[in-house]
């Protein structure tokens, strides 16, 4: 799709290069506000005992400070850039699509891979998603051990997702 | 095309002139069959109609009183014959004075009688005779021809005919002999020139919708005003011609005065027949914009609500369907980590709760399905129904394999409709059939009927049945006939199919007897489409 031929082989040498120190888990950033879909979330990750790291913002505008690394979030060690960010539509101060819009907007980071992870079924959230520069859109699943399986599929496809250049990873 | 009660009144009226021009041709004949003179003319003093002419108006008002019976469609070859006679019998004569030949087939017909003639030499036909019934006869041949404009030939014989015997009459009317013959030594008979007069009003009237006859008989404010207006305009002036006559006889005043009186009445009479006319007219247009602004604001009204009926649709969507997913899913989640500590019938209450929660989370999807149906659905193009059954025996393919279903079909047109909805009907009334089987393996039949200008298609099976008593009811949103334990089911599945069906203006029945197997109608309207192999 949008991601060319280069990220890839970049990740590839990438993964070459990493192979004797253990490798850090990949964050994956969880934005949504509802305290329900996060501990779901997070008992599904337990649950299929997936190798990357999650972490939650529940606020659209402390999305964007976490990626910028703005205030608490400039430490690095504890805040790490996500490889990978499921992105609820619904969000306070700043909606989904915003923060979509930034993300492929910012010089570094437009080519974090951004899977839209939405209640709405609906084909014009679907369409939007896809104009808006998604990498995939998922339907957040009715029951509880569809969640796990997606969790699965996600860690699964981790490792060949591309992954953005970001200076002094 | 049904007939208004003005097309009726004209019908009659024409079959009744067809009848009287008959009668005062058979008349005629009978007075020269009779030597009785008074049947051969108008009156005494009065020429004699001749008998040929008299034979024509007899051959003409048969050919009308036929042509207003038959289809207004195919030209009726009796009537055309009868055309072609009486444009022979005219134009001989009109050949014979340009040629200067004598046929004298006028007086073939009692020889003796017509040549002893009367104070007025042989009754011969005169030259406005001869040419009025080229334009009958001509009339005839064309009745029901009409170009591709609309223009319809025969009117404009039948106009040039009563024209020539409407100056006729007149002229017997006001006395003025060289409006009734011109050219010939005997000028048309009285009764000729009426005879013309009823022939052109039955010809014009006998196909009351078409041509002129349309727009006078139509519902439209142009027939209302021709209706009205039409008869002032025959009437004033000759009233008023003839109050002017008798008052110069009279010598109630000079002829200058009389004109210019004649002049005033007439400008008088006609404004206030075409202001009254005018007021008539406006009354009717200001009611019709009145209802056009009411059905401009019921459309106004229509589409809010639909926007409305979308945005209910995108939040239930959303809203609804989230804190759902919720329960299942902590219920599961309860399930899996308490199970064990949990004695059978607490794990049975988790099992109850979780089930009402998938159950609403069914009942919310179908409740979209069926709002849908009117606010998601695509406009109707030519759907091909054997791809659509194609696809609904591919989703239904587990279904169909578990429970040994046999499905078969016989050859399904194609029909204008929307082809996701029309997949949902059949995959509905297929998969009932699959479901509410008996102890046989199900057998179902899809067949496709075309009658009365639809196609009325069924879906048969073996299964078990439905009373009588409830065929009405199963189409009803939410209502089941079983308990969710013996079928299981949201009670959606019919009111949508019905819902699509008449989205597509159809309708959709049933047939069933308890025990004895279910077949399911429905219908969608055909129009100028193809069968698959028919």
């Amino acid at each position: 799709m949008k991601f060319s031929k280069q990220n890839n082989k970049a990740v590839h040498s990438g993964e070459a290069e990493a192979s004797p120190p253990a490798k850090k888990p990949v964050t994956v950033l969880h934005v949504d506000d509802d305290p329900n879909d996060t501990t779901l979330l997070q008992v599904a990750c337990a649950r299929a005992a997936v190798d990357f790291q999650l972490q939650n913002v529940g606020d659209g505008l402390e999305v964007i400070h976490y990626l910028s690394g703005a205030g608490k979030y400039a430490d690095r060690e504890r805040y790490e850039i996500p490889g990978l960010v499921l992105l609820d539509l619904k969000m306070p101060r700043a909606t989904g699509w915003e923060i979509l819009k930034w993300i492929r907007g910012h010089a570094l980071l437009n080519h974090l891979p951004v899977i839209v992870l939405s209640g709405s079924e609906l084909q014009e959230d679907k369409l939007r998603a896809f104009e808006g520069g998604a990498t995939s859109y998922l339907v957040k699943p009715p029951n509880f051990n569809s969640l796990v399986n997606m969790v699965k599929d996600i860690g699964a496809q981790l490792p060949i997702l591309p992954q953005p250049k970001v200076g002094g990873v | 095309m049904a007939e208004t009660a003005s097309q009726l009144f004209l019908l009659r009226l024409s079959r009744r002139a067809s009848v009287a021009v008959i009668l005062v041709g058979g008349l005629v004949l009978a007075g020269w069959l009779l030597h009785v003179q008074i049947l051969k003319s108008a009156g005494r003093g009065f020429i004699a109609m001749n008998p040929l002419t008299a034979l024509l108006f007899i051959i003409a008002g048969f050919a009308l009183i036929r042509a207003g019976q038959r289809s207004r469609k195919r030209p009726d070859l009796v009537v055309m014959i009868c055309g072609i006679i009486i444009v022979l019998g005219g134009a001989t004569k009109i050949a014979e004075c340009a040629l200067g030949v004598d046929l004298n087939l006028d007086q073939m017909l009692f020889q003796r009688q017509v040549n002893s003639g009367g104070p007025y030499g042989p009754n011969e036909i005169a030259m406005n005779t001869a040419l009025s019934f080229v334009c009958c006869g001509a009339a005839l041949l064309l009745l029901d021809m009409q170009t591709k404009r609309g223009i319809r030939p025969a009117q404009t014989f039948i106009i040039i005919e009563g024209l020539l015997a409407l100056l006729a009459l007149i002229g017997y009317g006001y006395r003025v002999l060289p409006l009734y013959s011109f050219g010939s030594k005997l000028p048309m008979a009285l009764n000729t020139a009426i005879c013309f007069e009823l022939f052109a009003i039955a010809a014009i009237t006998v196909r009351p919708s078409r041509g002129l006859m349309m727009v006078i008989t139509s519902d439209t404010t142009g027939g209302a005003m021709a209706r009205r207006l039409l008869p002032a305009a025959i009437f004033i002036p000759l009233i008023l011609g003839a109050l002017l006559f008798s008052s110069e006889k009279h010598g109630f005043f000079a002829t200058e005065s009389g004109i210019s009186l004649f002049a005033f009445a007439n400008i008088v009479l006609f404004t206030g027949v075409v202001w009254w006319n005018a007021k008539l007219l406006f009354w009717a247009e200001e009611e019709r914009l009145k209802a056009m602004e009411k059905l401009k604001r019921m459309a106004a009204d229509l589409e809010r609500s639909n926007t409305e009926l979308q945005q209910f649709a995108y939040v239930a969507s959303h809203d609804l369907t989230e804190p759902l997913r919720m329960v299942v899913s902590y219920l599961e989640l309860l399930n899996s980590r308490a199970g064990e500590k949990l004695d059978a019938q607490e794990r049975e209450f988790i099992g109850y709760a979780s089930d009402g929660a998938r159950r609403m989370q069914h009942l919310i999807q179908d409740l979209l399905a069926y709002a849908r149906v009117d606010t998601r659905g695509r406009p109707l193009e030519p759907t091909d129904c054997e791809r659509v059954l194609a696809s609904v025996m591919a989703n239904l393919k587990v279904a169909i394999a578990e429970s040994q279903t046999v499905v078969e079909h016989d050859p399904l047109p194609t029909v204008e409709g929307d082809v996701v909805q029309l997949t949902q009907v059949f995959q509905n009334l297929i998969g009932n059939a699959i479901k509410f089987h008996g102890k046989q393996a199900p057998r179902i039949h899809v067949g496709a009927v075309r009658r009365n200008g639809e196609w009325v298609f069924d879906v048969k099976d073996n299964g078990i049945g439905i009373d009588p008593k409830n065929f009405e009811r199963i189409f009803v949103l939410f209502q089941r006939l079983h308990t969710r334990q013996e079928y299981p089911g949201t009670g959606m599945g019919l009111a949508i199919c019905k819902k699509i069906v008449e989205r597509h203006g159809g309708r959709i029945w049933v047939e069933s007897k308890p025990g004895e197997g279910t077949a399911f109608y429905f219908t969608i309207a055909a129009k100028n489409e193809k069968a698959n192999g028919h």
